[in-house]
C-alpha cells in the first residue's frame, strides 16, 4: 500500500511539473465560431419555463419510478465495429503524437481538433445520446492491450496486480477532471501542451494499468472513461460489463441505477461548474470585473466558481441524498454541454478536412482542402436556438424528474420523515439558479483575446 | 508484483516525467500577413506582373503563394523571395490581364513552423487603351515595408479592436422577439413531449 501510495505521489507530483512548463500564447480552445446569441425573448421564455417544470415535478406531480431492471446480459456490437472504433482511437492518438513530435500550429493541427472538439465535446454527446462509444475508442486501453500482447510475445512475465485502495474510490478521475477543466479554461492549452499532457497522461494511464489491472484502473480513475460512462446513464445504450456488452434501455433511466458516490456529484459539480464558467467568463459584465486576468487570478476564479458550484451540490447531498443529487444534475450537465458547444463542434469540427490534407502539418495541400475555412453559415439561427433552448430546459426537466423519483426511492439517513417536496426545494433551488445562469450567458455578447494581440486588445463577437 | 519491479517502475515513470517537464516553452505566433500588393479586393488597371505578400516573420522555403484565375487553374507559382526572407513573390510567365484572380498564401515560420494559410482576390481590369494613371501594379523592385496597411489584410485574418465593446459583427442575424418566435415555440414543444412522456411514466425500466 505504501508503496503505491509512493507510486501514485510521485507520478502526480510529476505531472504537475510537467503541467508547469511555461507556455506560448495560444488561442482560447473554445473560441466563438458562431455568431447569433440566444434572443433575450428566448432566455425569458426559458427560464420561465424551467421555474415551471420545477415547480410541475417536484410540488405538484408526484411521479414515481421503481429501479430499472438491470439483469439483462445485453451482447457484444459486431466485431467490425470495435475493430473500426478502436482503430479510430488509436489513429487519433498516433496523429497527435505525431503532429506534436513534428512541431508547429495550424489548422490543420489535431490536437486540440480530436481533445477538445470530437473528444470533449463529441464524445461526450454521443455517450450521453447514444451508447458507450468510448469503451472502444479509448486508446489508452488499446495501447495498454497491444503492449500486453507484445510482452507476452516476448515471454515477459506477468506480475500479481495491487489491489486499488478502495477509499480511491474515482476521486482520482475528479482531481484528473479538474485539472483538464484549467487545461482548458485557464491554460486555454494549445496542440503543443496538449501533446505533452496526452504522452505524460498515456504515460501515467499505462502505468497504472500495470498496477492495478486495465478495468479496475480505467472504471475509477480514468477520467475519460469515468466521465463518459457516467454520462452514459443517459444513453439508451448502456454497458453492461467490461468485456463490452451492452443493453438497450429506457432513455435516461439509467439515472435511476444505483451506484452514486460522493464523487460522482463532485464530478457533474465540476462539470456543470466549468461550463457556467466557460460561458460567464467571456461576458462582457465579466471582463468589466475582472478584465484578462493573469493565470494566478483566472485559476483562483474558476477555483472559487467550481467551488461555489461544488459545495452548493454537496449542500444539496445533506437534503436528498447523493444518488437524487446526482440524478438531477447530471441531465443538466449535458444540455448545458449540447447547448454550449453544439455549434463549436459542428463548425470547428470542420477542421478535420484541413487535417486529412496536410495531416502533419508541412503545408501540404495533399487533397486541395487545405485552403476550406470552416463555416456556420449554414446553419440557421432558428435551429440553434432551438437545440439550445431545449437542451437546456429539456437536460433541466429530465434533472427534475430523476431527482425527483431518485430522492422518493432513497431518502439520506435521518431524513427519512421529511417530506419529500421539502427535501427537494434546495436542489430545485439549485437547478433553476443554474439553469437560469447558463440561459442568460448564452444571450450574452462575449468579449475574447485575440490570439496574436495579447490582453491588451479585445474582439467583442457573440456566441451561439 | 515484486517491490524491486515496483521500483523500477517508479524509476521509469518518474524519469518519462521529468523528460515530459524538461520540454522547452515555445512561443507560438504565425507569419502574419502585413501587405498584399495587389491586395484583398483591390481592382487594377494595368496588367500585373508580380503578385507579392510581405509577413511578419522570416519564412521558410516550403512556403507557397499561388495564383488561381477564375476558373481555378493555377496561373503562378511563387515562393519565398531570394532576397528578402519575409516576403513572396509570384511570377505569372504571361502578365495578368482582365479578370478575377485568386491568391492562396501558405506561410511556415521559420521561426516555429507555425503555418498560416489566406486566400484573397483582387480584379485586373485594364481598359482597352491604357491610362496613364498608375495603378498599384508592382515589380519586385516595389518597396517593401513592415507596417501593416489595413486594405492588405485578408478577410480571412484575424481582426483586432482596441477596445473590448461588444457588438453584433456584420451580417450577425438580429435577435429580434419575432425571429425568437417559432425556435421557443419548437423548443418548449420539443420539451412539452418529454415532459408528457416523463409524467405518464409509471415505471423506469428495460
Amino acid at each position: 500500500m505504501r508503496r503505491a501510495r509512493a507510486l501514485v505521489g510521485a507520478v502526480a507530483g510529476g505531472s504537475l511539473i510537467a503541467l508547469a512548463v511555461p507556455v506560448g500564447v495560444a488561442a482560447h480552445s473554445l473560441n466563438p465560431t458562431y455568431t447569433s446569441r440566444l434572443p433575450l425573448a428566448a432566455y425569458l421564455a426559458g427560464a420561465a419555463a424551467t421555474v415551471a417544470l420545477s415547480f410541475v415535478f417536484v410540488l405538484v406531480r408526484d411521479v414515481r419510478a421503481e429501479r430499472p431492471d438491470t439483469r439483462d446480459r445485453g451482447h457484444l456490437p459486431p466485431a467490425p465495429l470495435r475493430l473500426l472504433l478502436r482503430a479510430v482511437g488509436l489513429i487519433g492518438w498516433l496523429w497527435i503524437v505525431a503532429q506534436g513530435i513534428a512541431g508547429g500550429t495550424s489548422s490543420a493541427e489535431v490536437a486540440t481538433l480530436f481533445l477538445w472538439v470530437y473528444g470533449w465535446v463529441g464524445v461526450a454527446a454521443i455517450s450521453a445520446l447514444g451508447g458507450p462509444i468510448w469503451h472502444w475508442l479509448d486508446p489508452f486501453s488499446t495501447l495498454f492491450d497491444v503492449g500486453a500482447w507484445v510482452t507476452r510475445r516476448l515471454g515477459v512475465r506477468s506480475w500479481d496486480l495491487a489491489d486499488y485502495p478502495a477509499r480511491l474510490g474515482r476521486w482520482p478521475a475528479v482531481i484528473a477532471f479538474a485539472v483538464v477543466v484549467w487545461l482548458e479554461l485557464v491554460l486555454e492549452a494549445g496542440p503543443q501542451v496538449l501533446f505533452i499532457v496526452l504522452v505524460g497522461y498515456t504515460a501515467l494511464t499505462l502505468a497504472m494499468m500495470a498496477q492495478y489491472g486495465r478495468d479496475t484502473w480505467r472504471s475509477n480513475a480514468e477520467v475519460f472513461t469515468v466521465w463518459f460512462r457516467m454520462l452514459g446513464r443517459l444513453a439508451p445504450y448502456a454497458l453492461v460489463d467490461e468485456t463490452g456488452r451492452v443493453r438497450r434501455r429506457s432513455f435516461a433511466s439509467g439515472l435511476l441505477e444505483p451506484g452514486w458516490t460522493l464523487a460522482d456529484v463532485v464530478l457533474v459539480a465540476l462539470a456543470i461548474g466549468s461550463i457556467l464558467f466557460d460561458g460567464l467568463s467571456q461576458t462582457q459584465i465579466w471582463f468589466e470585473a475582472f478584465g484578462f486576468p493573469a493565470l494566478p487570478i483566472q485559476t483562483a476564479l474558476l477555483a472559487a466558481f467550481l467551488g461555489i458550484v461544488v459545495v452548493a451540490a454537496l449542500a444539496v447531498t445533506r437534503f436528498v441524498g447523493v444518488a437524487a443529487s446526482g440524478a438531477g444534475l447530471l441531465p443538466i450537465a449535458v444540455g448545458y454541454l449540447i447547448a454550449h458547444y453544439l455549434t463549436y463542434l459542428l463548425i470547428d469540427g470542420q477542421r478535420i478536412v484541413i487535417a486529412l490534407s496536410d495531416p502533419f502539418q508541412r503545408g501540404w495541400d495533399v487533397i486541395g482542402t487545405a485552403f476550406f475555412v470552416p463555416t456556420g453559415a449554414w446553419l440557421p439561427p432558428g435551429l440553434v436556438w432551438t437545440l439550445q433552448l431545449a437542451s437546456v430546459v429539456g437536460g433541466h426537466m429530465l434533472g427534475a424528474w430523476g431527482g425527483h423519483v431518485v430522492a422518493a426511492l432513497d431518502a439520506p439517513a435521518g431524513l427519512e420523515g421529511r417530506p419529500l417536496t421539502v427535501r427537494q426545494i434546495p436542489l430545485a433551488v439549485v437547478m433553476v439558479t443554474l439553469t437560469t445562469l447558463t440561459l442568460w450567458s448564452l444571450g450574452q455578447a462575449i468579449v475574447v483575446t485575440p490570439p496574436e494581440t495579447g490582453a491588451a486588445q479585445a474582439v467583442a463577437t457573440s456566441r451561439g | 508484483m515484486t517491490s524491486r519491479s515496483g521500483g523500477r517502475r517508479l524509476i521509469l515513470v518518474a524519469a518519462a516525467v521529468a523528460v515530459l517537464a524538461a520540454f522547452p516553452a515555445t512561443a507560438f505566433a504565425h507569419a502574419e500577413l502585413v501587405r498584399a500588393i495587389p491586395a484583398d479586393g483591390s481592382t487594377v488597371t494595368e496588367p500585373v506582373t508580380v503578385v507579392s505578400a510581405r509577413y511578419s516573420q522570416d519564412l521558410t522555403s516550403a512556403s507557397s503563394l499561388n495564383v488561381l484565375d477564375a476558373s481555378g487553374a493555377t496561373v503562378a507559382n511563387g515562393g519565398v523571395d531570394s532576397g528578402d526572407s519575409r516576403r513572396m513573390l509570384a511570377r505569372p510567365d504571361v502578365p495578368f490581364t482582365n479578370g478575377t484572380y485568386t491568391v492562396k498564401s501558405t506561410s511556415i515560420s521559420a521561426e516555429d513552423g507555425d503555418i498560416e494559410r489566406l486566400t484573397w482576390t483582387f480584379t485586373v481590369e485594364v481598359a482597352a487603351t491604357p491610362a496613364p494613371t498608375p495603378g498599384p501594379t508592382v515589380g519586385a523592385s516595389a518597396p517593401a515595408t513592415s507596417s501593416p496597411t489595413p486594405e492588405a489584410t485578408p478577410s480571412a485574418a484575424p481582426s483586432a479592436s482596441s477596445s473590448p465593446t461588444p457588438s453584433a459583427e456584420p451580417g450577425e442575424p438580429t435577435s429580434s422577439t419575432t425571429d425568437a418566435l417559432l425556435p421557443i415555440v419548437a423548443a418548449l414543444a420539443l420539451v412539452l413531449v418529454l415532459a408528457g412522456f416523463l409524467l405518464n411514466r409509471s415505471r423506469a425500466g428495460r
